[in-house]
């Protein structure tokens, strides 16, 4: 049941990466990235990461998109997203599918990862504030710091310039 | 049948390659800025596979770092892209060449 679950969410990736690739209408791109997005989610849901998963959700394609699909319709008459052409990217993508190739080869071949049971938790969102608010409170408290910094940096730079 | 592990890390490897060409060969800079983000996905699901069997949950601590800082770089370089266009009019990578107007 999972596994099949594993496979269509696999599945959905996929297809909707590929067609990234190669659509050329920033709106199209913008949905498959969402549908891309939430499959992500629901793999996170099945590798036992329950909150991650609620946490793509709301931020990524709750929030990011949003972002996204403003910046393009901000910004109508700039070129729609044309590949560039030219041999060297031919060489770019022809590098880049052997890299992938050789990795997936790595992966089928390797004896080091092994089938591992999944920790079933459930008591996780506890485990992860616990640990937020005692192992990892340096990061946490920076990461406030940079969410602040980001808030005025943002609005200070989305306003109107006064030489412009 | 695939071993969930390896299927997860062969998954991860796609978005990572997927978000590395779109970052090469799209002209616009919005359509960079999604092959970023799908670059940090490929990222994050390699973190959550390899925390699916682990007591200590760090692989999934270290993917909710990883998605708020890729919001805020987002939010950034959004407002640096509608800065860029309105002195420019426009976000073709290509004719963005002079730092001053």
């Amino acid at each position: 049941m999972t596994e099949g679950w594993m496979y269509f969410f696999g599945l959905l990736i996929f297809v909707s990466g590929l067609t990234l690739i190669f659509t050329k209408n920033l709106i199209y791109a913008v949905f498959l990235l969402a549908s891309c997005l939430l499959s992500i989610s629901g793999f996170y849901a099945i590798y036992n990461a329950s909150f991650l998963a609620v946490i793509q959700i709301l931020i990524y394609a709750g929030g990011n998109l949003i972002l996204l699909a403003f910046g393009i319709m901000l910004t109508n008459r700039s070129p729609e997203g044309k590949v560039i052409v030219g041999h060297h990217l031919l060489f770019f993508g022809v590098s880049i599918i052997l890299s992938m190739a050789l990795v997936v080869y790595a992966l089928l071949d390797s004896p080091t990862i092994l089938a591992q049971e999944f920790y079933q938790t459930t008591g996780q969102v506890r485990e992860i504030g616990k640990r937020f608010l005692t192992q990892y409170i340096l990061a946490f408290e920076l990461v406030a710091f940079l969410l602040l910094v980001v808030l005025v940096g943002a609005s200070y730079l989305g306003k109107k310039s006064q030489h412009a | 049948m695939l071993d969930p592990i390896t299927f997860g890390l062969m998954i991860g490897a796609f978005l990572f390659c997927t978000g590395l060409l779109i970052v090469i060969i799209k002209k616009n800079a919005i359509f960079v800025m999604i092959g970023i983000e799908l670059m940090l996905n490929g990222a994050n699901v390699n973190l959550v596979v390899f925390s699916a069997s682990d007591p200590n949950i760090q692989g999934e601590l270290m993917g909710i770092f990883v998605v708020v800082l890729a919001a805020a770089e987002s939010v950034v370089a959004l407002a640096i892209m509608l800065n860029i266009y309105r002195h420019f009019q426009t976000l073709d990578l290509n004719s963005l060449n002079k730092l001053k107007h």
